[in-house]
């Protein structure tokens, strides 16, 4: 193992060739490109569905005479107790499903990030005051703050992306706040300090890269476990709003069936499982792209 | 007919076991059985609150002056032995002698007197109570009540589990939590919130001590969940077993499955008072009823077991009356209704529903109203929001369900100008008259011939339109008898038992 | 610095009920109440007040130490609160058992074996309990394992047979982010020069995992350890729901639902508590896996 340890300041000059290198890298990790691929066809089939799908009449439109199909040539999927068809629906709820899972944490992240890392570079009162506030926010129950934000504002996709974001923010300032603190006391922070650059610079170039990975693991996770929030909240009656067909959604309606056409639950749970999986394996690739401790690695 | 069948069987079920355990000395019967409930118990106070739940556990240890037999659906004794009108405000209750608390004190004329008192506070036992000018006790076992205005259902009233007796002496004794002890068959031993109630069989119980020596009551809120426990033989009674498990409980050897007519009634409502609305316009709320399709709505929601309802009026209740025209199912009827109204190029139409089970019927009713251009909004909401929603009359309309009890005077909930339960703010003095007149009217035909009358005007005014009355289904293990399967809104489970072979 | 948390927390959940439509009365009279009736229960209950001012009395009776009762229950909050507690704490810690059970030898392994088979078949099995939904699952494991096998209740909270799927179906949704954790934290400790040094002096590779990477790696662990720790106390409703385990979760949900305040805001405000607790616990815990921080705390500490 030869190790290089670069000076980061030398990074700033090396923009266009350091981005090269972490698509290099994470090129030759074959699971987190099986889970780029699945994530790009899933992203097409989102995208596809827009265009290919009669939102009215393949998606909401009902037929109850063709009630609870099993799987068959016509309905791949089967037919929900509606008469819907499931293969359309997942194919048409991926939009939702993949926008409520990544807007939502990308709220969470910008709000959990920015205050973690503040608490964590400036201590003192300010870091007191952030984590107690989180700590605080921490302490209500996720459900309660959904149901206060959906019943406040309305039961609609935004409320709900905001909803399922709101609750991740303690956990982003917790990791962050910890990363940053362990980061902080390091040699090269303080010598940055001491060459005179300011906060936010030494901040945005030296502490945030340096916590990176432990904050870009939670994304990934996060971004599986928002597409799960919200099924948790279709499950207590705060979804998204009928007809519209999200996978948590489709897979909390369907539970009841759950013995007699396991197929409504199947495949929806079967979208969530491999969009989950597929984000976790990419996920994985890029945090030891991104890893400055991996450079040159190989 | 299927239905029937199965209803006829269910009576045979439960008085062939009832005669079976009656004629054989040595059958033997499981010490302990549990009951898997759906909903929650959250007070044990008769008097602060009622809803189904609530009704069913009370009557575990609760006894009531009547009661209600809810197969012939006649008013038979309880703590009352006897009674007597003595003019049509005033009636007396000779009380048997050896009903007793399970304190041990004796069920005295004053412990009714104490009760209505105590009642006269209680949220939910006040509207009841105040219909009383007073109550006296004669002597120790007589008490005699007077109304302030005659009033026909005065037992079946009564026979409610809000006005079960309580016992003055236990809450000398603990004023906090009096009403634990009652004067029925059962003794509370432990409640726990969220969880299940324990009893143990009141051996001093005035129609004799019941079969079964224990009864667990345990809730479990997830309908697959307590279908399942009920087959892995956790639980001996599964309540509110969903349609589609029903062919897996049938295939199961050790379960019996009793299906009836449940009086709860689901139902769409418009906002009546509402106004600048399409749907303030009579004729655009009759189209809506002609574009409905309620067999289907039967068919997605409850996989078929239910029954289309006609008039918005409980299929057991005294005075039901379905033989006016209605509104069957005519897309055409509703667009030229519609054209009529000068809606004919449809509207945007906001429907409130509680989240939950009631989204599907939502979602078939606004792929139905579609059909005639009416684009349905679904709004969903909790169940305090859609009260709140409700009570201050901001919505057009919506979906609910509510479950009726025997008695006539019923439809005061419903229609009479700012009933308890007249979601729809439904105002029409010439009803609110018919109600009034029907609850002192003694005369049989002359009552059931006003409530028709009312029931023809509503259906006219169309402030509600009755879509389903639910099939309840109840899985029971094999052995299972004593239940009384509720055509009032609670089943009476307190007689129940397994036998064991 | 637990009074301003709880001061903050209370606030915002007497405000967040408030906002929500409908209160309490709803549930009261079961819906059957008319308009003078409904008013008169506001009226008794006092919520006809301001909130600010049923805050401040709120805040009045906290401070000696009064949760107030519940609207619904009329029972002591603090009792009904403290009559859950240990069902949610059994099945807590239970979860992060299993989840340690599984995470820690799965993080290990990928860690050690990184970009092999094995690291990959590992991480995929470690997502498989967090990608799948909690009720989804649960109710998997009851048609499993209660209905066809019949070796477990499907249900209730009875001995220690019953506590097994649920902390399953809990553990397995925590498995993902502590086997990550492990995992990421393990790598970044394998590449330091101590190891290299103690591979160098001639110790066993065994060895080297166990005593000297693992103990380094666990700092992350504990943290994240403790944030689930945190987040299982408030109870899982999903779970709990599916399993009929009576614990916290659902009684705050109930809660909500009926918009009983006092029972909101006081199971929260000892959620609260209950969790700092926990959190100065996993404080606790780094200064004693790890001797700098310790170093820290003797020397930063007065």
């Amino acid at each position: 193992m030869t190790e290089k340890k670069r000076v980061p300041a030398s990074r700033r000059y090396a923009k266009r060739s350091q981005t090269a290198e972490i698509w290099h890298r994470l090129c030759k990790n074959k699971g987190a490109m099986l889970g780029l691929l699945i994530m790009i066809v899933i992203v097409c089939i989102a995208i596809g569905a827009g265009f290919l799908l009669d939102y009215d009449k393949d998606v909401i439109g009902q037929n109850i005479s063709q009630r609870l199909q099993h799987p068959s040539w016509a309905h791949p999927m089967g037919t929900d107790a509606t008469g819907r068809d499931m293969m359309y629906r997942i194919f048409y709820g991926a939009r939702y499903s993949l926008s409520i899972g990544i807007i939502s944490v990308l709220i969470a992240l910008v709000i959990g990030v920015t205050l973690g890392v503040i608490a964590g570079y400036c201590g003192g009162v300010v870091g007191e005051i952030i984590m107690r506030g989180s700590d605080a926010v921490a302490a209500i129950p996720s459900i309660l703050m959904a149901i206060a934000i959906v019943s406040a504002f309305g039961q609609s996709m935004l409320n709900l992306m905001l909803a399922v974001g709101v609750t991740s923010v303690p956990q982003f300032i917790r990791i962050t706040h910890a990363a940053t603190l362990t980061v902080r006391n390091q040699e090269y922070v303080e010598a940055s300090r001491c060459l005179g650059l300011h906060q936010w610079q030494i901040i945005l170039f030296h502490v945030l890269p340096n916590c990176l990975s432990p904050i870009i693991v939670q994304t990934t996770l996060r971004v599986a476990s928002a597409i799960i929030s919200a099924s948790s909240l279709s499950f207590l009656g705060l979804g998204v709003p009928a007809p519209m067909p999200e996978w948590g959604g489709m897979l909390s309606a369907g539970r009841s069936y759950i013995r007699t056409h396991s197929y409504l639950t199947l495949f929806p749970g079967l979208a969530i499982m491999i969009t989950v999986l597929a984000l976790n394996l990419l996920g994985d690739g890029l945090r030891d792209a991104l890893d400055p401790k991996l450079k040159g690695k190989k | 007919m299927k239905r029937l069948a199965v209803l006829v069987f269910a009576f045979i079920l439960v008085f062939g076991m009832t005669a079976y355990a009656e004629d054989t000395s040595d059958v033997k019967y499981k010490e302990e059985v549990v009951l898997g409930i759906r909903q929650q118990v959250t007070t044990l106070d008769p008097q602060a609150l009622t809803n189904t739940v609530q009704n069913q556990v009370l009557k575990l240890w609760h006894a009531t002056l009547v009661d209600l037999d809810p197969v012939d659906n006649v008013i038979v004794p309880d703590l009352a032995e006897s009674w007597n009108w003595i003019d049509d405000k005033t009636i007396e209750f000779k009380l048997f002698e050896n009903a007793t608390f399970h304190n041990g004190e004796p069920v005295k004329a004053s412990d009714v007197v104490f009760t209505v008192n105590r009642g006269l506070e209680g949220v939910a036992s006040k509207s009841r109570m105040s219909l009383f000018e007073s109550v006296e006790a004669i002597d120790d076992h007589t008490v005699r009540i007077t109304l302030i205005n005659p009033n026909v259902d005065l037992l079946d009233t009564l026979a409610l589990p809000v006005c079960s007796i309580l016992s003055e002496k236990a809450f000398e004794d603990d004023p906090e939590e009096g009403f634990k002890v009652g004067a029925g068959p059962w003794i509370l031993d432990e409640f726990v919130l969220n969880d299940y109630m324990a009893f143990t069989r009141f051996d001093a119980y005035h129609f004799g001590p019941m079969k079964t020596a224990k009864l667990r009551v345990r809730y479990i809120p997830e309908d697959s969940s307590r279908a399942i426990a009920l087959q892995t033989g956790e639980i001996d009674m599964c309540e509110h077993v969903l349609p589609i498990d029903l062919p897996l409980l049938e295939a199961d050897n050790n379960i019996e499955t009793v299906i009836f007519d449940s009086p709860n009634c689901q139902y769409f409502f418009f906002n009546y008072q509402k106004e600048g609305v399409p749907t303030s316009n009579k004729l655009v709320r009759q189209a809506i009823a002609h574009a409905i399709n309620r067999e289907d709505i039967i068919l997605a929601c409850k996989d078929g077991y239910g029954t289309p309802g006609k008039t918005f009026w409980g299929m057991n209740q005294y005075g039901y009356y379905d033989g006016m025209e209605g509104y069957e199912y005519d897309i055409e009827k509703a667009k030229a209704l519609l054209a009529e109204a000068g809606y004919a190029d449809g509207f945007d139409l906001p429907l409130t529903v509680i989240s939950g089970e009631r989204v599907i019927s939502a979602e078939v009713i606004q792929a139905q109203l579609k059909e005639i251009g009416i684009n349905v909004q679904i709004n969903e909401v909790d169940s305090a929001g859609m009260t709140s929603l409700v009570t201050s009359g901001d919505f057009v309309c919506g979906l609910w369900g509510i479950g009726f009890n025997s008695c006539g005077d019923e439809v005061r909930r419903v229609y009479y100008t700012n009933g308890s339960n007249n979601r729809s703010w439904y105002t029409n003095p010439e009803v609110d008259r018919l109600i009034d007149e029907a609850v002192v009217e003694l005369d049989d035909t002359a009552r059931k011939e006003l409530y028709k009358q009312i029931q023809e005007i509503a259906i006219d005014d169309l402030p509600v339109i009755c879509l389903y009355y639910e099939n309840e289904i109840m899985g029971c293990v094999k052995g299972l008898g004593g239940i009384e399967w509720g055509c009032s809104s609670a089943n009476d489970m307190s007689g129940v038992y397994v036998v064991v072979e | 610095m637990l009074i301003p948390v709880i001061l903050i927390t209370s606030f915002i959940v007497f405000f967040i009920i408030n906002l929500a439509p409908g209160d309490v009365v709803a549930q009261l009279t079961g819906g059957d109440a008319t308009q003078e009736e409904i008013a008169q229960v506001r009226a008794q209950l006092g919520l006809d007040q301001p909130i600010l001012i049923r805050y401040i009395k709120y805040l009045g009776g906290l401070l000696h130490g009064d949760l107030g009762t519940s609207y619904v229950t009329g029972r002591s909050v603090y009792a009904s609160y403290m009559e859950k507690l240990p069902a949610t704490l059994q099945l807590a810690l239970a979860s992060i058992f299993v989840s340690i059970l599984i995470s820690i030898p799965l993080g290990i392994s990928s860690a050690v074996h990184q970009g092999s088979i094995r690291d990959n078949v590992g991480m995929v099995a470690a997502l498989l309990g967090l990608s799948m939904p909690n009720f989804w699952l649960g109710l998997l494991l009851i048609i499993v394992f209660a209905l066809n096998l019949g070796w477990l209740p499907s249900g209730g909270s009875d001995g220690f047979k019953s506590i097994i799927l649920p902390a399953i179906t809990v553990g397995t949704g925590l498995t993902a982010m502590l086997t990550r954790t492990t995992r990421s934290s393990m790598l970044d400790v394998i590449r330091q020069d101590y190891l290299r040094t103690a591979r160098a002096k001639g110790v066993p590779e065994r060895l080297v995992i166990r005593k000297h990477a693992l103990k380094n790696a666990l700092i992350p662990v504990i943290t994240v350890i403790g944030t689930q720790l945190g987040s299982c106390l408030g109870g899982a409703i999903l779970t709990e729901t599916v399993f009929s385990w009576p614990g916290v979760g659902r009684l705050i949900l109930d809660a909500v639902n009926s918009r009983d305040i006092p029972m909101v805001t006081g199971c929260i405000v000892l959620k609260t508590i209950t969790i700092s607790i926990i959190l100065l616990i996993v404080d606790l815990l780094y200064a004693v896996v790890d001797p700098r921080i310790r170093a820290q705390y003797s020397k930063g500490g007065k």
